[in-house]
């Protein structure tokens, strides 16, 4: 893009940040093979704009030759670049939807398999997990919980947060229909609360990465909640992909109330009900059943 | 500057009682695509039906992100989400270099993010402001009664990147914080009451060229 003459200075700066954003992440998915040149540009920029400034650089171009050389700065940048403020039960419609419509249905599963996608720092694979061990099933179920970022891993790993979350998460729960107490499932212990241990040996936390990584797996659920949100049609479409792939016969597949398919995507799933992003998958890989 | 005009309005106690007003006198929003970001709590609530109660203006929610901002609609940021503007863009299948592998349009999408909350608050003035500063696209940002100083950094960024700013006069602000904050930190290019805006607006704004 050549800014036409008589362009104002901030047009000029505009481009010129516009065209080290993409060099970065161009040089990043080189030499490091994280693919971020897919997601959405505002909100990644705006990440990445956070991430520059918080770190004292002058310059994306900077921040890039850093990056490159510095693996703890390597990691710092991708806890920037991914890290979700969430809570537990987030959209408790979906929650509720989910304990009467699809936890029935998982029942009927002699092993139960569930993998949380983009699962930031665990709230909903623990939500997830609480729901499971609600009805019975969690002694049956293995939960996966993927993410890209190691430091959003290692808090969703230790089942500890901050005792003041626990109040929202509290009202989360009771507006997804959960009945009892929800001081059952954690204990809080100076600033923190920790989850109850009942959940966490249920739960595998791992790395994956939706831009660059394939199927691992069969699962009868996947959630895949505000991820999309982040990401350009074409990169959506290869997640849509991978967890067609990924389900079984039947699988259910969960986005955010705020997200919807491809088009290509609509062709592998059929909403179950579109407002909150529950979806099931199609037997046949191109047409309804 | 090219494309569609943009405006972007951000308030929270008494700013939606200041939109509906500004919605009332701005008539046909022609070729302008508008952004509003209110302060609400994060369960979501019939805003934009309330908000369409009032105006022939088409008020939509995003379903989706990124999500493209109707021309001469109204988009309105969802309760418990940042919303970001960006301009269009399409994949080129045959880029000019490695690098380049999108092309800019003049279009505008909204971007829904889970980032933390700026001045408490999400979605937050701030964050819309700043993103708007960014566009391809002549930019107005109207500050409206607002209780903390979320909005007054935007008004900043957007008019030190050539943008225009507005400011609800705080007189007629159920709260003034942010717009009493916002005169100390710029010189707006308007200032009014709600209905003053709204037809500033309808004048100074989507005049096809």
């Amino acid at each position: 893009m050549i800014p036409p003459g008589g362009e104002s200075m901030s047009g000029q700066s505009r481009d010129m940040a516009q065209i080290e954003a993409e060099a970065f992440f161009y040089t990043v998915f080189e030499h490091l093979g994280y693919d971020f040149r897919h997601y959405s540009d505002a909100s990644r920029n705006r990440r990445l704009a956070r991430f520059v400034s918080s770190h004292g650089f002058d310059s994306i171009s900077e921040a890039q030759g850093k990056v490159l050389r510095d693996n703890t700065l390597l990691a710092e940048f991708l806890s920037d670049m991914t890290v979700n403020v969430t809570e537990m039960f987030r959209d408790p419609e979906v929650f509720r939807t989910i304990r009467a419509d699809v936890v029935p249905r998982l029942a009927t599963y002699p092993r139960i398999k569930v993998w949380v996608a983009g699962c930031a720092t665990g709230e909903e694979a623990y939500s997830v997990a609480i729901l499971l061990a609600e009805s019975g099933l969690l002694d049956r179920a293995t939960i996966f919980a993927t993410d890209i970022d190691a430091e959003s891993l290692r808090v969703a790993t230790s089942a500890i947060y901050p005792a003041d979350t626990m109040a929202g998460a509290t009202r989360n729960y009771q507006a997804s229909g959960g009945v009892r107490p929800f001081s059952d499932w954690y204990v809080a212990k100076y600033d923190r609360s920790i989850l109850s241990p009942e959940l966490r040996p249920r739960i595998e936390f791992f790395s994956h990465n939706l831009a660059t990584d394939s199927a691992f797996g069969e699962f009868n659920l996947i959630l895949c909640r505000n991820v999309f949100i982040y990401f350009e049609q074409t990169l959506q479409r290869r997640a849509e992909r991978i967890f067609w792939d990924s389900l079984t016969n039947f699988g259910n597949l969960i986005i955010g109330p705020r997200e919807s398919l491809t088009s290509d995507g609509a062709k592998l799933f059929t909403p179950l009900d579109r407002r909150l992003g529950i979806y099931v998958k199609n037997q046949h890989r191109h047409g309804r059943p | 500057m090219a494309g569609p005009d943009v405006v972007v309005i951000g308030g929270s106690a008494g700013g939606l009682k200041a939109l509906r007003a500004i919605l009332d006198s701005y008539g046909t929003v022609g070729n302008t695509v508008v952004v509003a970001v209110l302060h609400r709590s994060p369960q979501s609530s019939p805003l934009a039906e309330v908000l369409q109660a009032h105006s022939t203006i088409p008020v939509r929610e995003p379903t989706d992100s990124p999500w493209d901002c109707p021309v001469g609609g109204l988009t309105l940021a969802p309760a418990g989400y940042h919303l970001l503007v960006g301009n269009t863009r399409t994949l080129l299948t045959e880029a000019p270099t490695p690098v380049a592998t999108y092309r800019t349009g003049h279009g505008v999408r909204a971007h829904l993010t889970l980032d933390a909350p700026v001045c408490h608050s999400r979605p937050s003035i701030d964050v819309a402001f700043a993103s708007a500063a960014e566009l391809v696209n002549p930019v107005t940002a109207v500050l409206l009664s607002c209780a903390n100083e979320d909005g007054v950094r935007g008004c900043e960024i957007v008019k030190s990147a050539g943008g225009r700013v507005v400011l609800q006069d705080p007189a007629s602000c159920e709260v003034p914080t942010a717009v009493e904050a916002a005169l100390r930190k710029v010189t707006p290019d308007h200032i009014a009451d709600p209905a003053g805006i709204g037809r500033w607006l309808s004048t100074m704004t989507g005049q096809e060229s």
